[in-house]
This record gives structure tokens, C-alpha cells and sequence, in this order.
């Protein structure tokens, strides 16, 4: 049994809990009210009376907050403290608009550092570890939340960065007897293809657990890694405007990740109509910071796709459970008037071959018409040398997503590492060109 | 131990606390800070059924108390050292004490009365030495620790503090929060209300901070003593305005 790094928050009785969260929840409120001008705007456009929200629920009476509110208040429009206050201040990356500038103060600082100290021993990490963190430092938030979490739980903490030099990032990991990887999974893969052609057997390094996030990521990634690299390897979830990495993250159940409820309040709405979902169900998840001076956000729409997980988890923590995000609101495409998630073609890939295939779909319109085309990397595994086989595997693949999805699809298998990847080295789940 | 959520409380039409929601754990020391008519003393004062809670709910160990009358709420275990402490100057101290105790002890017993008095004066020498004093003599700290030993006679599960420091000499004050110190390692639960931020802090688990009947901030000593608007407000560090 891993660690509790702080039991008081991560075991409190639920009713404890909720006390404590409807308190942070309301001072929260008063603060924001007083402090954050877009706040008292829109609470009084909506003729919203803070003082009604008397339960955890209540909170579905508010307004949400979205990424776009947040880049018309660039830069410190949010700020809710003044700017003497802030000590730390990060940015989102900007590449789909201006970008969001996120301002932290001491405390800020100093719970981040807890609730990702909390993420790390959750995993199984402890102050003998040599973590090796491969995420950038830079404006980014991965890398600096991730290192005051590991240092401050007392691990030995090696900021060797998203480095491109794979293999100075090989020597590092062997020279100094890593045990703890943190990084992207297409990262690790990348790692773990470079081990190959220095030809070292990961047997060779000492690593134990990986923690990987900041991107989708399914259970047969988590195989692949966990075969090529010799570590158990963990899910961590965060959001930059959120602080960063330490909103969730999975204990040794690997059952979903534990919420750091004491800071955060999560719930799931439907992303088109922005109505709360029962648990279980899947939808956007929306988070309200109820501990944060600096950047505190109301119901922020994160536009990851998730859903709360039901029942108590065996490890002991008291806190709810989220599934990992295994897509984005933004992968939401229209197809001939249908909505689709690409996890859904995943789910489908993922029967059809028995593995979880790396694949992109890609919308063209020809002569008017819009077409949908998905590639899917071939894997050894997949491979046959009867065309008659790899035929019928295709249109089983087709005929399923006609069924489910209600959409037609032309299948193309294509070979590895030719599909098109975001600057993180992930695939891009959909490339519209209509 | 009390467990408060969505307190609205006031005087007549005026509104003072509004949608309070708050907190003490057995065994903890909390403090609520705030300035000149934030509702601090009207929140003690709600707690302990002097004022009327209009709405919410106040739970001491699990039963609703916002109803209840003072009496009561003393009986449930529930005390409060009034702000400017309010011992009667015409009565020794002897019998300022035994007042405390009279909702437990009526009638005659008193063995156990006396009994109930030496572990009082045990906790406060000085209260021995002054026994048959008429309480109206007493320097003023003698009279704060009078006033705290009268409510601990009616043995409260949690006791309520409202500005023990208030018109005391500094070192008086630091003698006094001593003592609030030592009453929480004898397993005492205390809610302690007070414009001396700084002293409070260094003694309290946890506080609050309330304005205008509203509470804007929760957190550990630690996390108060470092906040830059509890320090600029309530610590007297120096003041800018947003922007420089």
C-alpha cells in the first residue's frame, strides 16, 4: 500500500468534507465577488445572490467561466489579489488564441506543492526516489508543479526537461539510477523507442513508476509503456489555468483519479448543453478552485472529457474518483449532422484489432460532399499476410462505426510514426479539412 | 464539535451576519478575525442563544442548537466568556465561580462545589490568592482569567472567547493566551474571536476571516500569517494599492 502523504484531507470523512467545501466554496464567492471585476459583472448580469449558494449543489446556480472569457481578461483582468501579491506567474501555450496568464501567490505556491506531493505518493513515490522530471520548464506549468511537489515530499528530483535529445536524456536516467519518470506518455514512447536503438534493455535503468499526463492516454498505451520501460505507470491529471498539474491522480488501485477535493470542487456537465450529468455518465468536466488567492476560477470549463467515478476506493482515500480524460471537447467533430468523439472510433479500433491502435480521422469535403477517412497505424501484431484478412478486418471496422456511430468511414491502414502530431509528440485526433 | 452552515443572524431589521458557514474540530483552537463591526461578537453571541439565529444551522455534537435559549446551550456545553468579561464587581471571586457552576451543581453539594473550585484555582494561583476578593477589585487580567474560570465551572465542551485581550496590558495579553493554550492541551475546544490578529494566530490551528458579516477566507495560522490581505489589513504591514 502506497503512502497517504496527507491523510487529514485525503481520508476526511465525506461530511468533514463537504463542510470544509462549502465554507472554501463561499469565501471563494465573497472573494471573488469583492476582488474580480468580471465576477461581480457577471454574477450581476445573471442576478446571481452569492448568498444563496447554501449547499455543494448550489453551485450549479452560477455561471461557468471558459477558456474564452479568460483570454479577454489576458493578462490580469482575473487576478484577484493585487499584483505585489503574486510571486509566480505562468501562461498557457496560446496556440489556438492569446494566450491565458495564471498568477499564483505564496500560498498558491505552497498548495500546489502539497496537492502534487499528495499526486506523486498516491503512485507509490517516496523521499528515496530519484525522480527524473521530463516535462518542460518553461511558462508551461508542468514541469515547475511537478518539481516543488517532488521536492518538497523530499524525493531527489533531476529537472532534465522535455529535453529533444532523447539520449542525453537516456544517460541521465542510467548515470543517475532513476526510479521515477515523470513525462507526456508519447514522450516515454519516444524513450522507449530510443532505448531500443542504443540498444539498452530497460533491465539496464532503475526505474520503478512512471507518472505520465498532460495529454489522452488509454490502458494499452499504459501496457506498451509499462512492457518497453519496466515501470508501473501512473495517470496524472492537471490544467494550467488550474495551477497545473495535482487537480487528480491515480492511487495503486489504478481505478480512476483521486480529486483533491479540499481544493477543488469537479463536476461533470453535458458539454453541449452545460447541464450536470449523473455520476457515471460521461461529459465535460467543469472545476471551481475553492483554496486559490491568486487566479481563483469559478465553474471553469476545462473541456476535457471525463466522468465521476461511484463508490468508495479500497485504497482509503475518502475522495471522488475521475475517469482519466481520454478526449477533449475540442475533438468534437460534426459529421453529416452527427456529433462525434474520436474516443468512440478508438473504443471501436480497440475491439476490432484487440490492441488500442494509434489513428487519426480526417474530414475532406470532395465535389460537395463531405467524406470521412481513418487511418489507422499498423502494429506488428495487427499484420497478416493474407490480403483476405486484413480486408475483412477493415470492413468489420467500417461496418461497426456505420452501426454505432451512424457514419460512413473509409479505413486506410497506414505504417508508424506517418501521422500527423501536436508539438507534444501526440497524434492529432482529427484533421478537418472541409 | 460545532459545525455552522449558512448562519444569518441580527438586530431587528439589521442584518449582521449573512450566510456564515464555519467549523471547530475537538480539540482544536479557531479564531475568527475581522475588524470593528465585521460580526465577530454577534457570531459568539448567535452560538450562545443571546442572539437569535434567523436562519441556518448551528450544530453542537450533532443537534441543532440555533433554536435553543442561552440556558440550554450552557447545559449542552456550550460557554462563552463575554467581550469586557462581565464579572459582577460586587461578588468575591469565590462567588463569581460558583455562579458558573450553578446550571450543574443546585442544591446542596457543596463537596463537590469545592472540589469543582480547586481544580479552577489550580489553573489560575492567582484566583486562590484572591478568593474573598469582591471581583470589581481585581486588576484586569485577574478579572479576564475570573471570567474564563467562571465558564470552565460549567465544565463546556467548547468554550468561546469573545477579545480576551481587549484593555490589556501587553504583557497581560501574552499571560492570557498562554493560559487559552494551556486549556486546549487539558483537551479543551476553543472558538476564539479577537482584533489582536497576531496573537490569535500564533496560538489558533485555524482561522477565519469575516467582513461586513461575511466570511472571505478559511485556512491554517500558517496560511492566514502569510495571506497579504490578512497581513495588510489585520498584522499592520504596510498598505499599496492594486497596480504598483
Amino acid at each position: 500500500m502506497h503512502m497517504i502523504y496527507n491523510a487529514k484531507f485525503e481520508t476526511m470523512p465525506r461530511d468533514e468534507l463537504i463542510q470544509l467545501q462549502i465554507e472554501r466554496l463561499q469565501s471563494t464567492l465573497n472573494r471573488v465577488y469583492r476582488n474580480v471585476g468580471f465576477y461581480k459583472n457577471i454574477f450581476d448580469e445573471n442576478k446571481i445572490d452569492i448568498e444563496k449558494i447554501k449547499r455543494i449543489d448550489d453551485i450549479r446556480q452560477l455561471p461557468v467561466t471558459t477558456k474564452d472569457d479568460l483570454r479577454k481578461s489576458y493578462p490580469y483582468n482575473m487576478f484577484a489579489v493585487p499584483l505585489r501579491d503574486i510571486v509566480r506567474i505562468h501562461s498557457t501555450a496560446g496556440r489556438t488564441g492569446k494566450p491565458i496568464a495564471i498568477g499564483y501567490t505564496r500560498n498558491d505556491i505552497l498548495n500546489w506543492s502539497d496537492q502534487v506531493a499528495r499526486v506523486l505518493a498516491a503512485a507509490g513515490v517516496t523521499e528515496n526516489d530519484f525522480v527524473q522530471i521530463a516535462f518542460d520548464y518553461n511558462m508551461f506549468t508542468g514541469g515547475f508543479g511537478l518539481h516543488y511537489g517532488a521536492e518538497k515530499m523530499g524525493a531527489s528530483v533531476i529537472p532534465s526537461s522535455q529535453s529533444g535529445n532523447v539520449e542525453r536524456q537516456i544517460h541521465i536516467m542510467k548515470d543517475y539510477k532513476t526510479t521515477v519518470l515523470l513525462s507526456t506518455p508519447s514522450y516515454a514512447h519516444r524513450i522507449a523507442g530510443h532505448l531500443r536503438e542504443m540498444g539498452i534493455h530497460p533491465d539496464e535503468l532503475n526505474l520503478k513508476i512512471g507518472l505520465f499526463g498532460a495529454e489522452p492516454w488509454g490502458e494499452a498505451t499504459r501496457g506498451r509503456i509499462e512492457d518497453a520501460l519496466h515501470l508501473s505507470a501512473y495517470n496524472i491529471y492537471g490544467v494550467n489555468e488550474m495551477m497545473g498539474p495535482g487537480v487528480s491522480g491515480e492511487c495503486g488501485e489504478k481505478s480512476g483519479l483521486h480529486v483533491n477535493e479540499d481544493h477543488y470542487i469537479v463536476e461533470i456537465v453535458d458539454p453541449r448543453t452545460g447541464e450536470p450529468v449523473q455520476h457515471g455518465t460521461e461529459g465535460e468536466l467543469v472545476i471551481t478552485t475553492i483554496t486559490r488567492e491568486g487566479f481563483p476560477l469559478i465553474r471553469y470549463r476545462t473541456g476535457d472529457i471525463s466522468s465521476i467515478l461511484e463508490g468508495a476506493c479500497p485504497c482509503g482515500r475518502t475522495t471522488l474518483r475521475m475517469e482519466r480524460v481520454a478526449a477533449r471537447t475540442d475533438d468534437l467533430f460534426v459529421f453529416n449532422g452527427i456529433n462525434i468523439f474520436p474516443a468512440q472510433i478508438g473504443e471501436i479500433l480497440k475491439r476490432a484489432t484487440g490492441i488500442d491502435p494509434r489513428f487519426q480521422v480526417s474530414i475532406d469535403n470532395v465535389a460537395g460532399d463531405d467524406v470521412m477517412e481513418v487511418k489507422v497505424e499498423v502494429v506488428e501484431s495487427m499484420f497478416n499476410d493474407e490480403i483476405k484478412k486484413i480486408m475483412a478486418l477493415k470492413n468489420g471496422i467500417a461496418a461497426s462505426i456505420e452501426r454505432e456511430v451512424g457514419a460512413t468511414a473509409k479505413i486506410t491502414l497506414v505504417e508508424q510514426e506517418t501521422l500527423g502530431t501536436t508539438t507534444g509528440g501526440r497524434v492529432k485526433p482529427v484533421i478537418d479539412n472541409r | 464539535m460545532l459545525k455552522i452552515r449558512n448562519l444569518n443572524a441580527g438586530y431587528g431589521k439589521l442584518r449582521v451576519l449573512k450566510g456564515v458557514s464555519l467549523h471547530v474540530a475537538p480539540g482544536e483552537i479557531v479564531t475568527i478575525i475581522g475588524g470593528n463591526g465585521s460580526g465577530k461578537s454577534t457570531l459568539l453571541r448567535t452560538v450562545a442563544g443571546i442572539v437569535r439565529a434567523q436562519e441556518g444551522e448551528i450544530m453542537l455534537g450533532g443537534r441543532d442548537i440555533s433554536a435553543d435559549e442561552p440556558e440550554t446551550i450552557v447545559s449542552a456545553g456550550c460557554s462563552l466568556v463575554p467581550e469586557g468579561r462581565l464579572i459582577f464587581n460586587t461578588m468575591t471571586v469565590r462567588e463569581n465561580l460558583s455562579l458558573g457552576a450553578y446550571p450543574r451543581l443546585r442544591g446542596d453539594r457543596k463537596t463537590d462545589l469545592q472540589a469543582e473550585l480547586e481544580v479552577i484555582f489550580a489553573m489560575f494561583p492567582r484566583l486562590r490568592e484572591r478568593e474573598y476578593q469582591l471581583g470589581g477589585t481585581l486588576s484586569g487580567g485577574e478579572q479576564q482569567m475570573l471570567a474564563i474560570g467562571r465558564a470552565l465551572m460549567a465544565r463546556p465542551r467548547l468554550i468561546m472567547l469573545d477579545e480576551p485581550s481587549m484593555g490589556l496590558a501587553p504583557i497581560i495579553v501574552k499571560n492570557i493566551f498562554e493560559e487559552i493554550r494551556k486549556l486546549r492541551g487539558a483537551g479543551n475546544t476553543i472558538l476564539l474571536v479577537e482584533q489582536n490578529a497576531r496573537a490569535a494566530l500564533r496560538i489558533a490551528d485555524r482561522g477565519y476571516v469575516i467582513e461586513t458579516g461575511q466570511m472571505v477566507l478559511e485556512g491554517t495560522s500558517e496560511e492566514l500569517l502569510n495571506n497579504n490581505d490578512v497581513q495588510r489589513a489585520y498584522l499592520g504591514k504596510e498598505y499599496r494599492s492594486i497596480g504598483e
